[in-house]
């Protein structure tokens, strides 16, 4: 922020970015966000490793030995058409978590070019994106999703394209904010002296101060676009079977909840596992990244 | 006052407009072409009559405006399964999706804010500490998850409050009947809003608390809870009218898992079939009336945060 003293406007506080030292010191003394990163770092490699390394094949189906409870051939029991539901669980996580990784980047992306080109140009440009964006905002964005998978069909690059265009507005919000920030900051003045385009200040200049405030609405984003995804997948509208994702492995799971209710209870767990320890992370992040917001 | 109530008007028409261009834009770019909205016919003469028919030879900045005059209207077309116009199929489901959504909206406001403002006043107490992480929990579960385990438990297992429907079958309307129809649902809706009015209210509780005012009211003498209610509480609900406005949206989307589940003949649940069964003039009808509804929640949110905060009107 600048200050205006006597007609002469101080920017002594905008001059260097910022030192970010010691973000991890304080993450490691918020005991669930520790928690919930090494809950995610597990969960993330066993999507990425487990699949070759699956006991079972999650798309074998086996008619004798169908809707069974855990035992010591199938650790968390099967299906109604008798598949494995251990090997289903971590080849839904791939999914699932690809899907909700992906959608985030893309809300990423367009939040920044929203936001940044509002923040960095100003005026009218300014105006017409952030009404824009409010206006996405004050949608029930869930009908829309619903609305272009009708249109288009599910799958997962439509989830991943919808989920992510349609939660972007934060980021861009954010972005805004920062851009307006930097672009009279000093390095700015001095990146345009030795003829840097407004492309490359806003992208090599401005961007690097902008994500530390980003990650913590990436984090977050992260736990919406998974439950989005299983939602849409429950539906039956989202990832399509027999390619399992912790959503879609809810959908027939509803109709067996009495002779296996395994069926329901393990992928529920999982998404919610997931989705709080996203939130637990993005929350100690921003208790980290702004030790200023940590009472609030 | 006036000139601000004209600006809200304003963004609520903005918002009305990108919805209708958002889902021209999708009838634009469907697989076959916006001919597939009106008709199931398939021999590409048929079609190409159609299309002529339809106006759809014309340029596209002229059916666009045509569009959004049939949005200003409320003449979205026939529905594909039963050949209604679609504006009656919506007129029978809003009431639904209204109640359900009115009531989780009451349950999340007269639950999260009393709670947050404890959570503010006994910051770090094993009260705030437990509310905090249940409310992790809150907007962390998914939502038709919970609401199936609630069904096992409360309707199938303890056999307390019916899982599904409007009414009990058969019965006449009875306000008590419905009442408890409605809790199930309702729960599950606000079970993601509640938890983020609460830790919202708790924030801006907890910055009010801290300002010169809320110190000079304690040093002079003022009982504490005169202080909490009559200066802190007031002024930390400006800024909580504004997150209802941006739950709403939330809370409206969040119908269509809710009604699918509790088959609650709502709007949710009728995007949902019209979805699947691609009866894409309902599906835009629906996104579209649904957007409308909460432009108008929008409103009146905007106008009782006006009506709280004197300041707007100068800006």
């Amino acid at each position: 922020m600048s200050r205006v003293l006597a007609g002469v406007e101080l920017r002594e506080d905008i001059v260097a970015p910022p030192r970010r030292r010691g973000v991890w010191h304080r993450l490691r003394r918020s005991r669930p966000a520790v928690l919930a990163a090494i809950f995610l770092a597990a969960v993330h490699l066993l999507a990425l490793a487990g699949p070759p390394l699956l006991p079972l094949d999650p798309f074998v189906t086996d008619p004798l030995n169908t809707l069974q409870r855990p035992s010591r051939a199938h650790l968390l029991g099967t299906d109604e058409i008798g598949r494995d539901t251990l090997s289903r669980l971590i080849f839904g996580a791939r999914v699932s978590l690809v899907v909700g990784l992906v959608a985030m980047a893309v809300a990423i992306v367009t939040g920044a070019v929203v936001g940044g080109l509002a923040g960095y140009f100003g005026g009218l440009v300014d105006a017409w994106l952030m009404r824009f964006t409010d206006a996405m905002m004050a949608l029930p964005t869930f009908f829309l999703i619903l609305a272009v998978v009708a249109v288009f069909g599910g799958g997962p690059v439509i989830v991943m394209l919808v989920i992510g265009f349609t939660s972007w507005m934060q980021v861009a919000r954010i972005a805004r904010g920062e851009y307006l920030r930097w672009r009279i900051a000093e390095f700015v003045d001095a990146a345009r002296a030795i003829g840097a385009s407004d492309l490359q200040i806003m992208a090599r200049h401005i961007f690097p101060q902008v994500t530390p405030s980003i990650i913590v609405t990436a984090t977050l984003g992260v736990a919406f676009a998974i439950l989005t995804e299983s939602a849409l997948s429950y539906l039956g509208l989202g990832i399509q079977p027999p390619t399992p994702s912790w959503g879609n492995m809810l959908q027939n799971a509803q109709q067996y909840l009495w002779s296996a209710p395994h069926l329901a209870v393990y992928p529920g767990a999982m998404i919610l596992l997931t989705v709080l320890s996203y939130n637990f992370l993005g929350d100690g992040l921003r208790d980290a990244l702004d030790p200023s917001l940590r009472n609030v | 006052m006036t000139v601000y109530v004209a600006r809200r008007l304003v963004h609520a028409l903005l918002v009305l407009f990108v919805v209708s261009v958002l889902t021209f834009s999708l009838v634009n770019l469907a697989p076959g072409g916006p001919a597939i909205m009106t008709t199931m016919e398939t021999t590409i003469e048929q079609q190409q009559a159609h299309r002529v028919r339809l106006g759809l030879d014309r340029p596209l900045y002229v059916r666009l405006g045509k569009w959004l005059l049939a949005t200003a209207r409320g003449d979205f077309g026939r529905s594909f399964n039963d050949g209604r116009p679609v504006m009656q199929v919506i007129g029978e489901r809003l009431p639904a999706t209204l109640l359900l959504g009115g009531a989780a909206l009451a349950v999340s406001v007269a639950g999260g804010i009393p709670a947050g403002v404890l959570s503010a006043t006994h910051r770090y107490s094993v009260y705030d500490h437990s509310v905090t992480f249940l409310s992790f929990i809150g907007v962390s579960i998914p939502a038709f998850w919970l609401a199936i385990m609630l069904i096992l438990l409360f309707s199938v297992e303890l056999r307390w409050l019916p899982g599904s429907g409007m009414a009990t079958i058969g019965a006449g309307f009875s306000l008590s009947d419905r009442i408890l129809h409605l809790v199930l649902p309702a729960s599950v809706l606000a079970t993601t809003a509640l938890p983020q009015l609460l830790r919202f209210t708790r924030s801006a509780m907890l910055e009010v608390l801290s300002q010169d005012f809320v110190r000079t009211a304690r040093a002079k003498g003022l009982p504490g809870r005169r202080v909490l209610y009559g200066h802190a509480f007031r002024n930390s609900l400006i800024p909580v009218v504004t997150i209802v406005g941006l739950l709403i949206p939330r809370l409206v989307g969040g119908a269509v898992i809710t009604e699918s589940i509790f088959g609650w003949p709502g709007m949710g649940q009728l995007a949902v079939s019209s979805a699947i069964g691609r009866d894409f003039p309902l599906v835009m009808g629906v996104t579209i009336v649904v957007a409308v509804a909460v432009i108008l929640a929008n409103l009146a949110v905007d106008l009782a945060y006006g009506w709280l905060d004197p300041r707007v009107h100068y800006e």
